[in-house]
């Protein structure tokens, strides 16, 4: 990757340099001076009525008056989204079935580069090296978009959008202190000066979790963005991030096997975006971006080993490290095609690495590369008609070249109603680890030498096998169906939206349990076999989804959401995948402003009966209610914040298992900003 | 040799036709400053001055603004294009008529008055904006914001009255300091469908243009600014003249002047450009006739 990383350095110096000598226009009068592009492309969202495929955008405002700590708890808004915890820090997302805690079927991006995980899939919500602050808005594209996200797109797409540094206040300081160990603390700061401005970000997240798991974090992160523009046309844009902290994990139930005992964890994630942008319009946007990142992850497992009789048990302790980094280095260009089409293409090159001796038996990097070239394109043949279709064709080593395609058109049927019918294919590739895991346990050296000694065939078997990939996987596919109903209407300051979708999943890749020979084996029934991944299954997701905003009076926002889903689910796991989303979701949010800058926010949902994919009990409906009241003070020069949110008001619902119950917690959330 | 006398007074006649013709044609010297818009706009006076048989000499006041040796005198008539070229020719023109333009009103207010000077503002006027908002967002709720600087702050009466002429709100937040512009939006935005940007160093800039497109756009409400460069930054609708239509003006002025005619002491922009960032306005949900349709309705407003 070293070459990469010198390609594009002489590439951007050489695009600076270029547009670095552009004539400035200081000295002329305000109604000739020149203006740097702000609403380009890549800052502007489309309608919904004209967008592609189903968005959901949850704002700013929602985002503060839900109350959220974590990210995920926001992805309860999203129709047919569930969020349930695996522990009081690790969530459990799914989207219309898929529920788990490594919730692969989602892209996730931070401000448009991928965060999904080479190693498990999925993103590490728990980990994430920013601010909730931080955050502009998140757009959740619920179906596939492969053509525009490339694989892995596959059930949807969350993209994080951050505050550009322009927006913010020059300073910004926050705390939690509450139930549940949270003491958070976050400084904020942002700047402007001439043709730079930055914002920098330092926090900690503090709480002790859950009390029934050992689910303790205190994770620290500090994030940077900054934006030097180099001409009206053109900047560079530097985005660096680091977290890093403790992180719990086990199981104190787990007595009788130890093999999940309670542990702790350790992790750094570092990452690098450097992104140089040539903005000539609305429409007309060239970037060049380099992105690498890099995360390290220790643990040490004490496993109590309980061995046959006479050995009785044996302490193992078991490192479960692992690392991995991901160079991106990624171009795309929007244009504008006449009066009535415009396009965006773009090329993507990134080599992902993965080091850990306890999930693929050998020290040695795993490698993934992937070559992605796309293109889309939106074209408005006729007043009210939009059709947009785009096509992703992409080569990596795990599982070869594919082509994903997808093709929407948009029908205006009356103003403000429209009609929005969509075919699309999405893959998901494997994860280094499906492709390539060898989870065993050596023999102690000593053990070993014995049994050796002994003359004794057991000496040169693993001591157990969890988990060994054998089978060249596929990606999973998915073909998808979608009629869409988008209606404003003004006078009633309402819009809604509704969603038919019909899925076909197929290649699901999924465990499956073979022979084979271990020491322990020798003694014990249960280590004479070992799990591999294969394709195998297929399902179908039919749903009707949907959501109503109602904004009456400015202050007032009330958003409520439901989903209907039915899975059909072949092969071994088809009962798992069944039950792995519940039949009905409802969420309903309320924001309002109240007299004397008194600011309340509350949600309730409802999560039809479901289980965790991966096991867990089959939980019965959970209901659940957030509430937070905010008044605004003015103190000095600034505005001083002091808001109570109680999550759970109600009192919890089930979790994982049937036994272990979330419950209410409360804390205080004081803010100045100036 | 009569033939060779005859032609020699040919000869001579022809000359003293040519010296005759040569008198009578019109001159016009250019005094400018010494930037890209006062260059291309010169350019295209000079063009048209040419092509209607103009002599037409150009002189480049320097950016550190020293005097120029020009003196208003005799048949030339002259074009100042910027303040600044403006404050350093001499006050009188010496009897000879003389057309400014590149200039704002209130830089014109700056510079002593000179006799038999027309300048054509930069400014468009007051009615023509209210116009524009009235016929643009016909059936949205009409409430306009502004950002008040300094500058700015001088056209706010008259804007005012001509907006409640069109039963139309405006209401305004004063900003001191660019960094103000930010907590003046947080107050303006929530109570307006509409932000109007009229040119105020401290309010409209390089610097602060970011912050107040990404937040206006954020909170749905669309920009009607000042100029195309405005427009491609990401306002939704711009009103401004560009350098050939102010040309145009100067042009047309010259010829009244020099006719005998007499032109007012300031003009308004006769000629505009009403630009549609149409992306944006999609993008924010609005559905806007295309520039062309609203300039013509802003136009027949005006008659």
């Amino acid at each position: 990757m070293k070459t990469i990383t010198r390609e594009f350095v002489v590439v951007a110096l050489s695009l600076a340099c270029w547009t670095a000598d552009a004539v400035g226009r200081e000295d002329e009068p305000e109604y000739f001076s020149d203006m740097p592009v702000v609403l380009s492309a890549s800052r502007l969202t489309q309608t919904l009525d004209a967008a592609p495929a189903a968005v959901t955008v949850i704002d700013q405002r929602t985002i503060k008056a839900s109350g959220a700590r974590d990210l995920t708890g926001l992805f309860r808004l999203v129709p047919g989204m569930t969020v349930g915890l695996y522990n009081g820090r690790k969530a459990i997302l799914g989207f219309h079935g898929f529920s788990d805690p490594y919730f692969r079927q989602f892209q996730v991006l931070i401000d448009g580069v991928s965060i999904y995980s080479p190693m498990w899939g999925g993103g590490e919500w728990s980990e994430l090296p920013i601010a909730i602050e931080d955050i502009e808005r998140l757009e959740v594209v619920r179906g596939p978009n492969a053509a525009a996200f490339g694989a892995n797109a596959f059930l949807g797409v969350v993209n994080i959008i951050t505050r550009d540094p322009a927006t913010e206040n020059r300073f910004e300081a926050a705390t939690n202190i509450g139930e549940s160990g949270i003491r958070d603390v976050l400084v904020r700061m942002a700047a402007h000066e001439g043709d730079l401005r930055y914002r920098l970000t330092a926090g900690q997240r503090v709480d002790t979790g859950l009390d029934s798991y050992p689910d303790d974090r205190r994770s620290n992160f500090v994030n940077l963005r900054g934006h030097y523009r180099l001409t009206g046309e053109s900047e560079l844009r530097l985005q660096a991030y680091y977290a890093g902290g403790l992180t719990q994990d086990g199981n104190y139930s787990d007595k009788s096997n130890t093999i999940n005992g309670p542990r702790d964890g350790n992790h750094d994630l570092g990452m690098l975006q450097l992104r140089w942008t040539r903005m000539r319009g609305a429409d007309e946007e060239f970037w060049l971006q380099l992105f690498h990142s890099t995360r390290s992850h220790r643990e040490t497992l004490p496993w109590l080993m309980i061995l046959p009789e006479p050995f009785g048990t044996w302490n193992y302790p078991l490192s479960f490290d692992y690392s991995y980094q991901r160079t991106d280095l990624e171009l795309q260009d929007s244009v504008r095609l006449g009066e009535s089409a415009r396009g965006v293409w773009g090329a993507h090159l990134r080599e992902d690495q993965v080091r850990s001796s306890v999930f693929f038996g050998t020290s040695s990097a795993q490698h993934s590369m992937l070559h992605r070239l796309f293109g889309t394109l939106e074209w408005r043949p006729r007043p009210g008609w939009i059709v947009s279709g785009g096509v992703m064709w992409e080569d990596n080593n795990l599982s070869g070249n594919s082509i994903s395609p997808n093709l929407a058109l948009n029908r205006q049927i009356l103003p403000g109603h429209t009609l929005r019918v969509r075919w699309a294919e999405g893959r998901r590739t494997p994860m280094l680890y499906e492709e390539r895991a060898d989870r065993r346990y050596d023999q102690p050296a000593g053990l070993a030498a014995i049994l050796r000694s002994l003359g004794l065939p057991l000496a040169d078997l693993p001591m157990a096998q969890t988990t060994r990939s054998r089978d060249a996987l596929k990606d999973e596919v998915i073909h998808s169906r979608e009629i869409s109903y988008l209606g404003q209407f003004p006078d009633q300051r309402l819009e809604l939206d509704l969603h038919l979708i019909e899925h076909r999943l197929g290649r699901l890749i999924s465990l499956y349990a073979y022979p084979f020979e271990t020491a322990l084996g020798a003694f014990e029934s249960k280590y004479r076999s070992t799990l591999g991944f294969h394709n195998e299954g297929s399902a179908r997701i039919r749903a009707l989804s949907g959501g109503a905003r109602w904004q009456p009076v400015r202050g007032t926002d009330v958003q409520l959401t439901l989903a209907r889903t039915s899975i059909d689910a072949r092969g071994a796991n088809a009962a798992l995948i069944e039950q792995s989303g519940p039949r009905h979701t409802v969420s309903l949010f309320v924001r309002h402003d109240l007299p004397a800058d008194w600011r309340l926010g509350a949600g309730y949902y409802r999560v039809g009966s479901m289980r965790t994919q991966s096991g867990g009990d089959l939980l019965p409906p959970v209901e659940r209610v957030d509430v937070r009241v905010a008044r605004m003070i003015p103190l000095g020069s600034g505005k001083a914040e002091v808001a109570l949110v109680v999550q759970n008001a109600t009192g919890g619902g089930p979790l994982f298992e049937r036994n272990d119950v979330d419950r209410r917690t409360a804390w205080l959330n004081l803010r100045y900003v100036h | 040799m009569p033939a060779r006398w005859r032609q020699w007074l040919l000869a001579m006649g022809l000359a003293a036709l040519a010296v005759t013709v040569r008198a009578a044609e019109p001159k016009a010297q250019i005094v400018r400053e010494e930037s890209p818009i006062a260059s291309q706009t010169a350019q295209l006076v000079i063009a048209d001055l040419a092509r209607r048989g103009w002599s037409v000499t150009e002189t480049i006041v320097s950016r550190d603004g020293a005097p120029s040796e020009t003196r208003l005198a005799g048949e030339t008539m002259f074009v100042a294009l910027g303040a600044r070229a403006l404050a350093a020719l001499p006050k009188s023109t010496g009897g000879t008529a003389a057309v400014a333009a590149l200039v704002t009103r209130s830089a014109l207010e700056e510079i002593p008055q000179a006799d038999r000077w027309s300048a054509i503002v930069l400014d468009q006027p007051v009615e023509r904006w209210a116009n524009l908002i009235q016929i643009a967002f016909a059936g949205r709720p009409a409430t306009s914001g502004l950002l008040l600087g300094a500058f700015n702050t001088r056209s706010m009466p008259l804007l005012q009255r001509k907006f409640q002429e069109r039963q139309l709100a405006l209401i305004e937040e004063r900003v001191a300091a660019t960094d103000d512009v930010v907590p003046a939006l947080d107050r303006l935005l929530p109570r307006v469908a509409v932000l109007l940007a009229l040119p105020d160093p401290v309010v409209h800039n390089r610097t602060t243009v970011q912050a107040l497109l990404l937040t206006t756009y954020r909170a749905g409400v669309p920009v009607v600014a000042y100029s195309e460069s405005y427009l491609q930054a990401g306002a939704v609708i711009a009103l401004y003249s560009s350098p050939s239509q102010i040309s145009a003006q100067v042009v047309e002025t010259l010829l009244q002047l020099r006719e005998g005619r007499q032109a007012a002491a300031i003009q308004a922009p006769r000629y505009f450009t009403v630009g549609v960032n149409a992306t944006v306005a999609r993008s924010l949900g609005l559905q806007l006739p295309s520039g062309s349709e609203l300039k013509d309705r802003v136009r027949a407003a005006e008659q």
